[in-house]
């Protein structure tokens, strides 16, 4: 079938890529915008724009005595707090009571006041999206996006097999030639982002393996697989004893954890069984200045405060929690965090490069309109220009949607895909109508130009935060998300304007040759 | 030294050693330094390696070991699709690196 092992990786290469781009292009671009989902809360949810407090936080004073209000008094099996940090200087409250259920609260620190934030899903959309596709029948999106990552990881190794001068053309972009700047600008972006393009499949794969390999754990920990979870994270736990019990102070044990973490401050603070003599607190480590997920959770009586267990995470577990680390990216270093959105978007660039590249090819080789040709031709403008439209859609419904709305989140989504689909139909009746089936590249770019600068008026207008009072009241999150949406707005618009300028050359030449 | 610092002064010494990396073959030393002879791949190579590992340990002094790395790792990204921009676009701004290696 093949002459030689290289042409055997080409075909896989193609093959895999053509069929699994889609995938890993929604994972890539949703993963890049749920980076910064916080910020994204931020913008969506003006409710929780609030500048730093320079006060200190206090849990016995802040939180304790509000604890039974804001789970409307009912009897509560666990509620815990996460504490405020650069990214987002609020406390987040959540309780679950013994019938299950939940309650979350935004709770302002250093004063009394809940902040409504409702109406909005905010960055947690993206984040969602971006490993479950929103299809959640069977965990069949997460299932599909684990093939797809598998997938991927199999399509690198073979574009690294293939690419036969990967030194010799390392820095080479050969602008001037179509359609071969295309196949440079898919390898550029591949080779210098390997790494974290193979990192980010691999841990990605490895993050939601109890869902893709659940055999091993069925048989060794048959019916309780949450057995295996307490046991991978070394965790405590201890029943209720069902008598009423006091609770120490909250602050003297975040004291003690600060010590015995040499330093390190506390992110998050669980109560189990609050009331009740057997009350335990569990206390994790910031994760801003780590790598790993591991929280060196620390476990603390309720009662008298007394250290019960420090969780110390068994070898392999504390490998797949620097993974996992590397694909989630909890720290707060804001250049090393931009280098992560650059990543994740040169990993679109690569995908949507690979794509446009073996449309073009095959152009050249069957100029004429035929079916194959036309769909990637469709799929590459839905998911080049669509995705990006349909999530601006989202940012702008988010302003404009009235907030009495009744499931305004619900609402914002259905914009979102009906945008999605709206762009699809754009695409799919310019590339019939289109004598040599092009996509609609130019019009799409300038209705991503004015979505985005649509959005940041929009905030401007709702809100009154316009980038520079933004600036001026510290609101660092809604600054860099109307920065990104200008930078957007700028680029997408000078795409458009110059396909639009050589649409029009091509036309005229075409109409003189006519003449 | 503060982080900021030691971003800009990575990202700088990072696209300083691909720079010097993409001049030392010989393709790309034709394209930008026309009428001056090549002068071999050791000076070149060993002065990118150089920028680089400075760009690692600034990275380090910044952000400590593991982050430090992963900021190493990560600066080749944008720092490699620039250095191919400028020999796509603006070569002239790479002249002045290589004529310090005009023999």
């Amino acid at each position: 079938m093949f002459d030689s092992v290289r042409q055997a990786m080409l075909w896989a290469h193609r093959v895999l890529g053509l069929g699994f781009s889609t995938l890993l292009l929604i994972a890539f671009f949703m993963g890049s915008l749920a980076l910064y989902d916080r910020e994204l809360d931020s913008w969506m949810l003006p409710a929780l724009r609030l500048a730093p407090a320079p006060a200190p936080l206090s849990l016995d004073q802040q939180v304790l005595p509000r604890v039974a209000a804001l789970s409307e008094g009912k009897a509560l099996l666990q509620w815990y707090v996460e504490l405020p940090d650069a990214r987002r200087p609020l406390l987040r409250f959540q309780a679950w009571s013994v019938e299950r259920e939940g309650f979350s609260r935004f709770l302002q620190p250093g004063g009394d006041g809940v902040l409504a934030a409702a109406g909005s899903r905010g960055g947690d959309f993206f984040y969602r999206l971006h490993y479950t596709l929103n299809i959640h029948a069977w965990n069949l999106g997460a299932r599909l996006l684990g093939l797809a990552a598998m997938v991927g990881l199999i399509a690198l190794i073979a574009g690294v097999c293939i690419h036969a001068r990967l030194f010799q053309d390392l820095f080479t972009l050969r602008a001037d030639k179509a359609p071969r700047r295309l196949l440079d600008l898919h390898n550029l972006t591949g080779v210098f982002a390997l790494p974290f393009h193979a990192l980010i499949l691999l841990s990605g794969l490895l993050i939601l393996f109890p869902l893709y390999l659940p055999a091993a754990i069925d048989a060794l920990y048959p019916g309780q697989a949450g057995q295996f979870a307490v046991q991978a994270n070394a965790a405590y736990s201890r029943p209720a004893a069902g008598t009423p019990g006091p609770m120490a102070s909250l602050d003297g044990m975040l004291a003690q954890a600060r010590q015995l973490w040499g330093g390190g401050a506390p992110a998050f603070v669980r109560v189990w069984h609050p009331g009740d003599a057997n009350a335990y607190v569990e206390v994790s480590r910031s994760l801003a200045d780590r790598l790993s997920l591991d929280g060196q959770t620390l476990y603390f009586d309720g009662a008298s405060a007394r250290l019960l267990h420090e969780s110390r995470l068994p070898p392999a577990a504390a490998t797949l929690d620097v993974l996992a680390g590397l694909h989630v990216a909890h720290f707060h270093q804001p250049a090393l965090r931009a280098l992560y959105f650059f990543a994740g978007l040169s990993g679109c660039v690569m995908l949507a490069s690979g794509l446009l590249y073996w449309l073009a090819k095959r152009r050249l080789q069957q100029p004429d309109r035929e079916p194959g040709g036309m769909s990637v031709t469709l799929l590459c403008s839905v998911l080049i220009t669509g995705m990006p439209l349909a999530t601006l859609a989202m940012l702008v419904a988010n302003r404009w949607l009235p907030l009495a709305l009744s499931g305004r989140a619900e609402w914002e989504v259905r914009v979102f895909f009906a945008a999605w689909l709206l762009a699809g139909l754009h695409a799919l009746w310019v590339i019939g109508r289109c004598a040599q089936a092009r996509a609609p590249w130019a019009a799409q770019c300038m209705a991503i130009s004015a979505l985005a600068l649509l959005a940041v008026l929009s905030n401007a207008w709702s809100t009154g935060d316009h980038p520079w009072r933004a600036l001026s009241q510290g609101l660092w999150a809604v600054v860099g998300v109307d920065l990104a949406l200008l930078a957007c707005a700028l680029l997408a618009g000078g795409v458009g304007w110059r396909l639009r300028r050589r649409a029009a050359a091509v036309r005229r030449v075409a109409e003189i040759k006519d003449a | 030294m503060p982080e900021w610092l030691a971003s800009g002064v990575g990202l700088g010494l990072q696209t300083l050693g691909l720079a010097l990396l993409a001049l030392s073959q010989a393709g790309h030393w034709r394209q930008v330094m026309q009428p001056h002879a090549f002068p071999g791949t050791r000076t070149l190579r060993l002065s990118a390696l150089l920028a680089s590992g400075l760009a690692w340990l600034v990275g380090q002094a910044g952000l400590g070991l593991a982050l430090g790395t992963l900021f190493w790792v990560l600066a080749l990204v944008p720092c490699g699709l620039g250095v191919s921009l400028l020999l796509c676009w603006r070569k002239s701004s790479l002249q002045l690196l290589g004529r310090c290696f005009c023999c």
